[in-house]
């Protein structure tokens, strides 16, 4: 039971990703301007940080095999 | 028939062929109907993912929730990407017990983890009590988008029963082999569908996506910042998505799809993966605020949309050509369909395995759980048809309460996996907390404190409650425990 090292190490890339949608950062992304690709700020943040999750979760696996199977 | 219908009832037959002929020479048996062998790999695997988890909302109450309340919406996109940031660690730990230990359902881990017959037939009934509201909410979102694409040429009764005859016929036949291979057609269909409306709808009427969030930011200021026009803020989205993320995984559908990949690996390169679909997600909210926008600049066209759920086929009847209105109500209908035969066969795959077999009937052998299974296939598609046809009510908020019942697993699941420490009566001592602080808030008429979701205060309350319980009462067997630690400390090899 417990996680692995790998794991351990890539926990961090979970909490940017889920941390990325919470206050306090969403506090700050909470505006209209500037408009990015046409979206209001918040809208444009909230797509960013979906591409942001594919990102971390590719980071965290690419961590987690090289920790677990050397 | 109109094209828009042909369209759509074309692709309905098309899918059904192919669920049927999914489940060609296949030797019949439990673990093949429910879990379809466990032989599911990286594309097979993700498209049955996304199809299940992207339900009619992500095309009725997506858009009616942005055009009618606002930014508010986005707890949705959220709470996905939250769910697969978890499942990353939980998920390939599902899929390798679920193969060792022989579950094909979500209560099958539970009795075994905690030794508890009365936890796994308590999990199954809550399981199936929760199902068949969403169920009902899928089987009426499909016949809204048939009805609302054909311009009222057919009703959504009759779209409903066309629509849940061939559902119910390729799942009969081919279990979740021909709910897999249907989905990767709705997943495609779905992704093209959701992907292209925002900039179409945006383009006809605005010129572009950017003119039209300048005419939107001008006439509705407070759609798109928190709190939006509906008066939800940031505190309600953060814990809504929260919430939603956490319990997303817990829906007995989803659990128990997590089996049918064929391996660990499988499923972790699938959390990585499953993000990008979110991102089909986004158009359809900017459908959402340029029908509001459309609205704001010439109200008439708002007297068109009776209801939320209906603004985004109203915008596209009003300004695109009938294929193209054909294309999306395909697409929504296969984001319904494919949810809901999910949603069928586990509802009949818990009855037969968790409520009878280990329950009520426990001389059944696998075969006549895998039969049983199936004969309740049209029954509880017939059960959830009565309930839309009886007692049609508004989408968003059954989903919602539906979410925060499921949430209520996720202590005893996850700490399953991760800790010794909770014991039997503390994981049922918690969930049934969980529920009835739920059903207090929900029913009883009472505010949950702060503005929270009343399901993430029955969760807060439902860790306590097995963390409390767990230190006094007595622990897991030790043979039990040294089972599970075996399993979970020893990843498959790649």
């Amino acid at each position: 039971m417990g996680l692995t090292k790998g794991e351990k190490k890539s926990l961090v890339f979970m909490l940017i990703a889920i941390l990325g949608f919470m206050p306090p950062v969403t506090v700050w992304a909470n505006r209209v301007e500037p408009f990015v690709l046409g979206m209001p700020f918040l809208l444009f943040w909230q797509s960013l940080m979906i591409f942001g999750t594919f990102v971390c979760m590719a980071l965290a696996y690419f961590v987690t095999e090289g920790a677990d199977r050397k | 028939m109109t094209i828009t219908l042909v369209i759509i009832f074309g692709w309905l037959l098309a899918t059904t062929i192919v669920g049927v002929m999914a489940g060609r020479n296949r030797a019949f048996s439990m673990e093949e109907y429910f879990v379809a062998g466990r032989s599911f790999g990286l594309v097979l695997f993700y498209t049955t993912a996304a199809a299940e988890i992207y339900s009619s909302f992500a095309f009725l109450g997506l858009a009616g929730w942005a055009y009618s309340k606002g930014i508010s919406i986005t707890y949705a996109l959220a709470y996905g990407s939250i769910s697969y940031a978890i499942y990353f660690f939980i998920g390939p730990r599902i899929n390798r017990l679920g193969k060792r230990m022989n579950y094909i359902s979500q209560p099958d881990y539970l009795e075994d983890r905690y030794g508890s017959k009365g936890l796994g037939i308590l999990v199954a009934v809550v399981g199936v009590v929760f199902i068949i509201p969403y169920l009902q909410l899928q089987i009426m979102g499909s016949g809204l988008i048939v009805q609302l694409a054909s311009g009222g040429a057919i009703t959504w009764q009759t779209a409903v029963l066309i629509s849940f005859v061939a559902a119910v016929i390729f799942v009969y036949v081919s279990g979740l082999r021909g709910i897999g291979w249907t989905n990767f057609m709705q997943a495609i269909i779905m992704l093209v569908g959701m992907g292209s409306v925002g900039f179409l709808i945006s383009n006809h009427y605005f010129g572009g996506v950017g003119k039209m969030f300048e005419t939107l930011v001008q006439l509705k200021p407070t759609h798109l910042t928190l709190p939006d026009t509906s008066g939800n803020g940031l505190f309600w989205y953060a814990s809504t998505a929260l919430l939603s993320g956490l319990g997303f995984w817990m829906w007995p559908h989803l659990f128990s799809a997590t089996y049918s990949a064929k391996s660990e690996h499988v499923v972790r390169r699938n959390a990585v993966i499953l993000p990008l679909y979110q991102l089909a997600m986004v158009p359809v909210v900017i459908v959402g605020f340029a029908v509001a926008a459309k609205v704001g600049m010439d109200p008439a066209f708002g007297a068109k949309i009776a209801k939320p759920d209906q603004a985004m086929f109203v915008a596209l009847l009003d300004s695109m050509p009938a294929w193209i209105v054909g294309l999306l109500g395909a697409g929504g209908l296969a984001a319904s369909i494919s949810t809901s035969s999910g949603l069928i066969l586990t509802a009949a795959n818990l009855t037969a395995r968790n409520i009878l077999q280990k329950g009520l009937k426990q001389d059944m052998t696998d075969m006549q759980v895998a039969k049983t299974g199936r004969l309740l296939v049209p029954v509880y598609t017939a059960v959830a048809l009565a309930f839309a046809f009886l007692a049609p009510s508004m989408l968003v908020n059954l989903l919602i309460t539906g979410y925060s019942g499921i949430t209520q697993f996720f202590p005893g699941v996850v700490l399953g996996i991760f800790s010794k420490k909770p014991t039997k009566a503390g994981v049922i001592a918690g969930i049934l907390v969980g529920l009835a602080a739920l059903f207090t808030y929900q029913f009883g008429g009472i505010k949950a404190p702060f503005g929270l979701q009343p399901g993430f205060v029955g969760l807060i309350l439902n860790f306590v409650t097995v963390l409390a319980v767990s230190s006094f009462t007595k622990p897991v067997e030790a043979d039990r425990l040294e089972r599970f630690e075996k399993v979970l400390s020893t990843e498959e090899a790649a």
